[in-house]
């Protein structure tokens, strides 16, 4: 045999070798405890995924795996207040996958936080908050309050909330099913949101498109601002209330629910198409505005 | 080059005094340029994004030369109490290099209509996080 193939032969046996002893060296996780129905529950792991979901018992049942550096796996509290960590060693220069899967009663409050771990949340229904740096965040829930955030994952939201915020630098977010209120923000990702009897929206990005789908109730406080991204509304019709859309160097496009306004007429440097305003009685306002990108307004 | 593109363009400190001898169990930047997703129209676009990849490659090369120990992550988001993996620190790095692209842009876009309140407002959002990133590392 010659040299090169003896020598990838035994790297391959050698890498197969410490995989396989990395799967031996996991271990798996089965704990349970004691949790009232509408409990605090806090959970952190730095990577791999925290993935919660209800269950009709009161009590949390986690499993899962702890990657081979984990030094414990630290639950503290009490059926009232519990407190889930994954702690490393100090120093910890790399970070193998560690998986938690907890079952908890609907009606917990719940905080997760991670590093570059995935969080996935279902059926939980009290207020849900989920941060973490590289992961997803993807939360299906019942919970009133929803705040999500991530820095460079996309974030996910289905919720029926009052009050939704929501958050990522690079990531996408999109958030669907929110009532209410809805905050949502990011620098270079996309933001789609679909609401329902929407009173106040504020979407922001830097580069981002941003679109809206709603049903506006009649004091619908809207704002769209983006540098350099795209703004789309989507809309059964527009309240009555002040419209003022805006864009620098972008278009604003023709729409039935902009009557009388004709759009960019010209294709040379004047400001005409690009800019329209009306009052209306209400007492809300839906302001969109971008820099470079366009703007378009349509009835769904 | 004024003072604010001075400070933007600073080589991210310490980096520099890292051990390049311990290169990463993988290579880090397939990861992080998937997340980079380049977006179809910034006004100044083509060469500020070469500029700004080139700036994350950068970055993102370093990083993948070594990096130090971990350190806890003090800062506003809630993922401070948590210690950053190498990978999740180049992650913020490019991220943070994608927000200092777009605050440049930003920058720009004001030297043109300096009395966009949008655009003012969308410059302190961009600051803040920039603040929230940097304290994250």
């Amino acid at each position: 045999m010659n040299q090169p193939l003896t020598l990838i032969l035994t790297l391959g046996l050698a890498l197969g070798a410490a995989s396989a002893g990395a799967a031996d060296r996991e271990r798996p996780i089965d704990e349970r405890r004691p949790l009232k129905a509408d409990a605090r529950v806090e959970v952190s792991n730095v990577a791999g995924e925290i993935t919660v979901e209800a269950w009709d018992r009161n009590e949390l049942h986690l499993t899962g795996t702890l990657s081979e550096q984990v030094e414990k796996l630290e639950i503290t509290g009490n059926e009232a207040r519990l407190k889930i960590e994954v702690k490393l060693p100090k120093r910890t220069r790399n970070t193998e996958d560690t998986i938690l899967r907890l079952k908890v009663p609907a009606g917990i409050t719940l905080e997760a936080d991670g590093v570059s771990a995935d969080i996935t949340v279902r059926g939980i229904r009290g207020d849900t908050e989920a941060s973490t740096v590289s992961g997803d965040v993807e939360l299906d829930v019942g919970s009133k309050n929803v705040e999500a955030r991530s820095v460079s994952g996309d974030v996910t939201v289905r919720a029926p909330a009052a009050v939704t915020r929501v958050e990522s630098v690079s990531g996408d977010v999109t958030v669907r099913g929110a009532r209410g209120e809805v905050r949502g923000e990011t620098v270079s990702g996309d933001v789609e949101v679909q609401a329902q009897a929407a009173r106040r929206i504020q979407l922001k990005s830097v580069s981002g498109d941003l679109e809206l789908d709603a049903d506006l109730a009649a004091d619908a406080e809207v704002e769209a601002q983006t540098m350099s991204g795209d703004v789309r509304l989507s809309v059964p019709r527009l309240p009555d209330v002040d419209i003022d859309l805006e864009t620098y160097s972008g278009e604003i496009a023709r729409s039935e629910l902009l009557p009388g306004f004709m759009g960019r007429r010209h294709s040379h440097d004047d400001d005409e198409g690009r800019e329209y305003s009306r009052e209306g009685k209400g007492s809300g306002r839906v302001r969109l505005h971008s820099f470079s990108g366009d703007i378009v307004v349509r009835k769904k | 080059m004024n003072e604010d593109q001075d400070r933007i363009e600073r080589p991210v400190e310490g980096l520099e005094r890292l051990a390049r001898t311990h290169a990463p169990q993988r290579d880090l930047w397939p990861g992080i340029q998937a997340r980079l997703r380049p977006r179809r129209r910034a006004p100044y676009a083509l060469v500020q994004f070469a500029l700004a990849a080139s700036l994350v490659a950068g970055v993102a090369a370093l990083f993948t030369l070594s990096l130090g120990p971990l350190g806890t992550a003090p800062g506003a988001l809630e993922v401070a109490s948590l210690p950053l993996s190498h990978d999740s620190r180049a992650i913020v790095q490019a991220n943070l290099s994608i927000v200092r692209h777009a605050e440049r842009e930003l920058r720009r876009a004001l030297e043109d209509n300096p009395d966009s309140p949008d655009l003012r407002a969308l410059l302190a959002s961009t600051e803040n996080r920039q603040r929230t990133l940097s304290a994250l590392l």
